[in-house]
């Protein structure tokens, strides 16, 4: 046998649905490092800067390179990237940290991106959140279709979205995520309207 | 066919002003072509061409029209059917007619010219308040025959067998403030809170905006009133602040601001896929409810009769839709609307004949114009009767003067065909309702008042009981400020410029007359056809029986006579009862009763949106899914897995066979990606898994692994599990390919509430790996094609490989899933395609089948494995006789004090082979296992069959049974096989290793 071809874990056309105003897309699977540390530990403060490069609020998610890290809760976090490189910066994290629980988590989650002027319009269909005041870079454990998942406000000219999801439920989600995007009409909400009638 | 009631267009340009009568709009009702207008309701299309019965009460079956023209409308609830979908329990009233509609009622007459409810009506002495409870008891073996005649009785429609290419969506909005209703308070409401900045949803119920201010003359800062309302919410609907939601109804308000809408989106067919109802999930801080008041009917002998309707809405009808409902009209009235009326039906062409004024002496202006216009006026009348015959409707309404103690009334016979009714107004508060807050009912205006409202909720306008509009105006607007004062903490100001400051010009009602039942000493006979609920069919009479019979509490009343059970909610009857009730001075304060979400009808449809299709519940899919293109696709244990793999015409019972063969005799691969795998990690792992485990877990060697029970609080079994020790401080918990669902939840549960303080960290390691079994004779033959330096037997034997395989990381074990041989290989998900690909190439030459679900369960019966759907009825370890899984010496695990109960501390069943002695019976799961095939039911059962299926090992039939330990071994056992019995014989349930099988 030959050595191991990896195929995106999310089996679906590239683009999903493409208007106007609205796409829905499958990126590659990131790299995914998942840490745990238990919150009695001393050395979480330490972990969590090394994380970070520096401190930052709870729940914002802090661009680091080509890393972007996460905290998803107390001593929780997760560090998104490229896949290929996913494997060395476990083993970095192991050696910087041996008290916490360090595992390469690629693979376990797909990552999509919605983007375009619609897409709070989509959010608003999908997620109960009030995802309005999410400043770009900054990240929100939510359920989307009641599928839970990560979502992280991208620094675009556009609006845009990356979803990370679990790769159990990518199937589910981005079935979802196309069907309501071919049934939804815009909502034209708080706009200026033509006079209703009385 | 000609609409025979519509106006004539250039009559007078007051009636008919929202139809368009340059587009006409075809429709049937009950199979009888119709014509109607765009911008028609289903209501108005029906009564312009003539149609009279649209629905029969629950009870009496007694014929019933339109009576309302709003949301309050009691009887026409019809089934409409359009091309993209049919949907019963459509409320006539607030329904846009569209093309080719076919609207059905199913009430119409026979081919006989009746319809079999009839005979109900003549029945209506023998069926009293409380007759369900009392007749439908006996025998009970009728229940199920009951049980259809009354669903059939109580005209709840019928469920459509599908939906339909219509689509439904819902969407989730935050907001600051959400006015509920868009009349004149609403609006008000509206433009208060906007003006301060706050984000304003305005929900209306109907497609336009205004509430009843057609209904009604007069001007507003110098205009008239309808053009004024079309500025103001011209204007807010300018603001970039308001979200206006046309169409929309309000169904349900919770706590915390929560609120549900239902929106009709559109006529469907516009555009593809077509969007039905879209639902709302609102997120506010503060609500205004200004719903307004519905208009009450009055309750006179007959007032059921078709042909009989509110004041208001047949000044309504003629006003919006060009709709005289008829020609002769008798109006009574204990308010000003009747003299409204009145004079809109004599300008549309229509006699009335007279005004009946309950009131003894009415003194408003509306009276006096009226009596100077020459309309016949009666002060101090009330109906008392109707005259309606099945073919004509009404054709004579009774009047008696109301001035008697003593003496018979006077009675006077009037000829009309149209009998007119206004009993004054009752406050909406139905949404109020739901959130808990007392209703009182207010016996001096007829009608329930809020007693304290919560924070952040408001009401305005005739929600409050404010029926004139300027004080509705100004009340919307005091609404409007202190719902945005609450939402800023800020007191509301009094700088602005308030709807009390404009000059509104609109004549004054008198107060109405809140009145009860008509005559005011009447005779039982005549409360018997006093119709509250024209729903459900309850009557003054049954109501005066409810309180005879001790129903005193307004809750109790309710579900004795069924009252407001309907699919109008009662709300219509809800102010009429009440006023019975209090009448009858029972000695209770008369409070509504509960109101319960929704306030319409809704669409299961829409609740369930995007849930519905083959596989309704979302489950999740292996990495492998996608990729071994199976048509057949089971749920189980939340995952969404192949159940087979047919090939050409194959179905699924032959594949599963072939499959079984293929793992027995040459290799099968099967995917295990939803088998669960967790990590334990920490100094005090092992300690908190002896607290999760009944097992005793300690002392597993670096390497070595063992089964291990997890038992939920009550003591029964939850999952069997392997524990594999990695390192000193680390463990992976493993569970079976069904089993394992929401696993590592329930540990963390645990981990979290029992041991904060054990360092233990989860890690859930599902997602990220693919797993695959490789199984049968040919496994270690297809191994050593796929690494050639690999020792097969020594993993087979129990020994396992973890390190890295083809460029990946890879574990390798002996698993034992299905009782052959197996090899489990647990790869990143990423790698788990291109290396399945790979050995199916190897593998083909030696056989290598793809297997499904139904192959994995078939072969896991042939082997006596227990299933994982035994795990589902409740069974403890010592049921299914792994007591090795159980150290009852440890001091405590999860599950031990339940499992110490007297009733679950020994083995209450045990789980057998079973084999039927016919060999062509297949024994169905959860048949149960009785000693006494030939006695009628109740017989002796002695256990049931969990299991069961055809072996194509063993060319039989095989089943295991869950078989209580009283069962004395020997016993004749059968199970009812098509009304005979089917003896069963019990044997060792690991079938393949015996003899008595072959």
């Amino acid at each position: 046998m030959s050595p191991l071809l990896w195929m995106d874990t999310l089996d679906a056309p590239r683009s999903f649905a493409a208007a106007d105003s609205l796409a829905i897309v499958i990126l590659e699977d990131p790299g995914v490092v998942e840490v745990r540390a238990h919150t009695s530990d001393t050395s979480l403060s330490g972990l969590e800067a090394a994380l970070r490069g520096f401190p930052r609020e709870f729940s914002q998610a802090g661009q680091t390179a080509e890393w972007r890290t996460i905290r998803q809760d107390p001593g929780h976090w997760l560090v998104l990237g490229p896949r290929e490189s996913a494997s060395e910066l476990s083993c970095r994290l192991r050696e910087g940290s041996r008290d916490a629980l360090v595992t390469d988590a690629t693979g376990g989650y797909s990552l999509l991106r919605i983007m375009g002027a619609d897409t709070s319009e989509l959010m608003l269909r999908l997620c109960s959140q009030d995802l309005s005041g999410v400043q770009p870079d900054d990240a929100r454990g939510t359920a989307l279709a009641g599928i839970h998942c990560l979502l992280i406000r991208e620094r675009a000219p556009l609006e845009s979205w990356l979803v990370l999801v679990p790769r159990s439920w990518s199937t589910v989600l981005s079935e979802r995520l196309v069907r309501t995007a071919e049934l939804a009409r815009p909502l034209g909400l708080f706009k200026p309207a033509p006079p209703p009638p009385v | 066919m000609k609409a025979r009631k519509r106006l004539q267009p250039g009559r007078d340009n007051r009636f008919g002003r929202l139809i368009d009568r340059a587009t006409p709009l075809h429709f049937t009702f009950d199979g009888r072509t119709c014509l109607g207008f765009a911008g028609d309701t289903i209501a108005s299309a029906l009564l312009a061409n003539g149609v009279q019965i649209v629905g029969r009460g629950a009870r009496f079956g007694r014929p019933r029209g339109i009576i309302a023209i709003g949301a309050d409308e009691p009887n026409a609830f019809l089934t409409v059917a359009d091309a993209h979908a049919s949907r019963p329990n459509v409320q006539a009233t607030t329904t846009p007619l569209i093309e080719g509609m076919a609207v059905t009622s199913g009430h119409g007459r026979s081919r006989f010219g009746w319809n079999p409810a009839d005979i109900l009506d003549h029945a209506r002495p023998f069926m009293p308040a409380g007759f369900y409870y009392k007749a439908f008891k006996w025998p009970a073996k009728a229940s199920p025959f009951y049980e259809r005649l009354l669903r059939r009785a109580v005209s709840a429609g019928r469920a459509p067998a599908s939906t339909g290419d219509a689509g439904y969506e819902h969407v989730h909005l935050h907001a600051d403030v959400l006015v509920v209703g868009g009349g004149l308070a609403g609006l008000a409401a509206a433009e208060a809170a906007a003006s301060r900045g706050l984000s304003v949803v305005l929900a209306e119920a109907d497609c336009r905006l205004g509430g009843m201010v057609d209904a009604y003359d007069g001007r507003v800062e110098g205009v008239p009133l309808l053009e004024w309302t079309a500025r103001k919410a011209a204007g807010l609907a300018a603001f970039g602040n308001i979200h206006i939601l046309r169409g929309t109804t309000a169904i349900g308000l919770f706590e915390g601001g929560q609120a549900v809408l239902v929106e009709r989106v559109s006529a469907p067919g516009t555009d593809r896929p077509p969007l039905a109802e879209r639902l709302w999930k609102l997120r506010t801080k503060a609500i205004v409810v200004a719903t307004g008041a519905t208009e009450k009917p009055l309750m006179f002998p007959g007032n059921d009769r078709p042909g009989v309707m509110l004041a208001t809405s047949a000044r309504l009808f003629a006003r919006r839709y060009g709709v005289l409902p008829g020609q002769r009209f008798v109006i009574a009235t204990s308010g000003d609307e009747g003299y409204r009326t009145a004079a809109d039906i004599s300008a549309a062409g229509g006699e009335v004949v007279r005004i009946a004024d309950l009131r003894i002496q009415p003194d408003g202006s509306l009276f006096h114009i009226s009596k100077a216009h020459g309309l016949s006026v009666s002060p101090g009348t009330a109906p008392v009767g109707t005259e309606w015959r099945r073919r004509g409707g009404i054709n004579g309404a009774t009047l008696a003067n109301r001035l008697t103690f003593d003496a018979p009334a006077l009675e006077q016979r009037v000829e009309c065909d149209t009998v007119l009714v206004s009993g004054g107004w009752s406050p909406s508060l139905g949404l109020v309702g739901q959130l808990g807050v007392p209703l009182d009912f207010d016996e001096s205006v007829g009608g329930f008042h809020p007693k304290a409202l919560p924070p952040g909720l408001f009401t305005a306008g005739g929600a409050n009981g404010i029926l004139d509009a300027a004080p509705v105006l100004q009340d919307g607007w005091r609404a409007g400020e202190q719902a945005a004062a609450y939402v800023l903490g800020a007191a509301s100001t009094g700088d602005r410029v308030r709807p009390s400051d404009v000059d509104v010009d609109i004549t004054w009602d008198e107060p109405a007359e809140a009145v009860g039942m008509l005559p005011d000493i009447a005779s039982p006979e005549q409360r018997s056809t006093a119709f509250v609920d024209f729903r459900q069919d309850v009557t003054v009479a049954d109501l005066h029986l409810a309180a005879q019979e001790g129903y005193t509490s307004p809750e109790h009343l309710k579900r004795y006579v069924k009252l407001g059970q309907g699919l109008d909610q009662g709300k219509m009857a809800a102010s009429n009862a009440a006023m019975v009730q209090t009448r009858l001075k029972l000695g209770e304060s008369v409070q509504h009763t509960t109101s319960r979400p929704p306030l319409v009808p809704v669409s299961l449809a829409l609740l369930a949106a995007a849930h519905h299709g083959t596989h309704p519940r979302q489950a999740r899919t292996t990495p492998l899914s996608s990729r071994l293109k199976s048509e057949l696709l089971q749920e189980t244990g939340g995952w969404l897995m192949a159940s087979a793999f047919p090939q050409g015409d194959e179905d699924h019972e032959s594949s599963v066979r072939r499959e079984v063969l293929a793992a027995r005799h040459r290799v099968g691969m099967l995917d295990a990606g939803s088998s669960a795998r967790i990590v334990v990690d920490g100094p005090d792992a092992e300690r908190f898994l002896g607290l999760v485990s009944s097992t005793k877990l300690d002392g597993i060697p670096i390497g070595a692994s063992r089964p291990a029970a997890l038992l939920d609080e009550d003591g029964f079994l939850r999952d069997q599990i392997e524990v594999s020790r990695i390192s000193a401080s680390r463990f992976i918990v493993s569970a079976g390919i069904e089993a394992g669902a929401g696993l590592c939840d329930w540990l963390e549960r645990w981990r979290s509430s029992e041991g904060p303080a054990l360092r233990v960290t989860l890690a859930d390691e599902t997602e990220r790996l693919g797993r695959v079994v490789l199984v049968g004779p040919n496994v270690p033959a297809l191994l050593s094609n796929m690494a050639p330096d690999f020792d097969v037997h020594s993993i087979l034997r129990g020994a396992s490989f973890r390190g890295e395989l083809l460029g990946t990381e890879m574990h390798l074990h002996a698993s034992s899933h299905t009782g052959a041989p197996e090899l489990e290989i647990a790869l990143p998900a990423g790698y788990v395609a291109d290396f399945c690909a790979q050995v199916a190439a190897l593998g083909a030459p030696l056989g290598l089948t793809p297997i499904g679900l139904g192959a994995l369960r078939r072969l896991q019966l042939e082997a006596g494995l227990i299933p994982g759907q035994v795990l589902t009825e409740k069974v403890t370890p010592f049921d299914l006789g792994l007591d090795r899984l159980v150290d009852v010496e440890k001091p405590e695990f999860v599950g031990k004090r339940g499992l110490a109960r007297p009733a679950l501390s020994f083995a209450r069943h045990r789980i057998h082979g079973a084999l039927p002695v016919s060999a062509t019976l297949l024994p169905p799961v959860g048949a149960s296992l009785v000693l006494d095939p030939e006695k009628l039911p109740p017989r002796t059962v002695v256990g049931h069959i969990c299991a069961s299926g055809y072996s194509p090992t063993l060319r039989r039939p095989i089943a295991l049974a869950l078989v209580g330990t009283g069962h004395i071994e020997g016993t004749k056992t059968f199970i009812i096989q098509s009304g005979a019995g089917q003896e069963i014989r019990f044997v060792d349930r690991h079938f393949l290793a015996r003899e008595h099988v072959q």
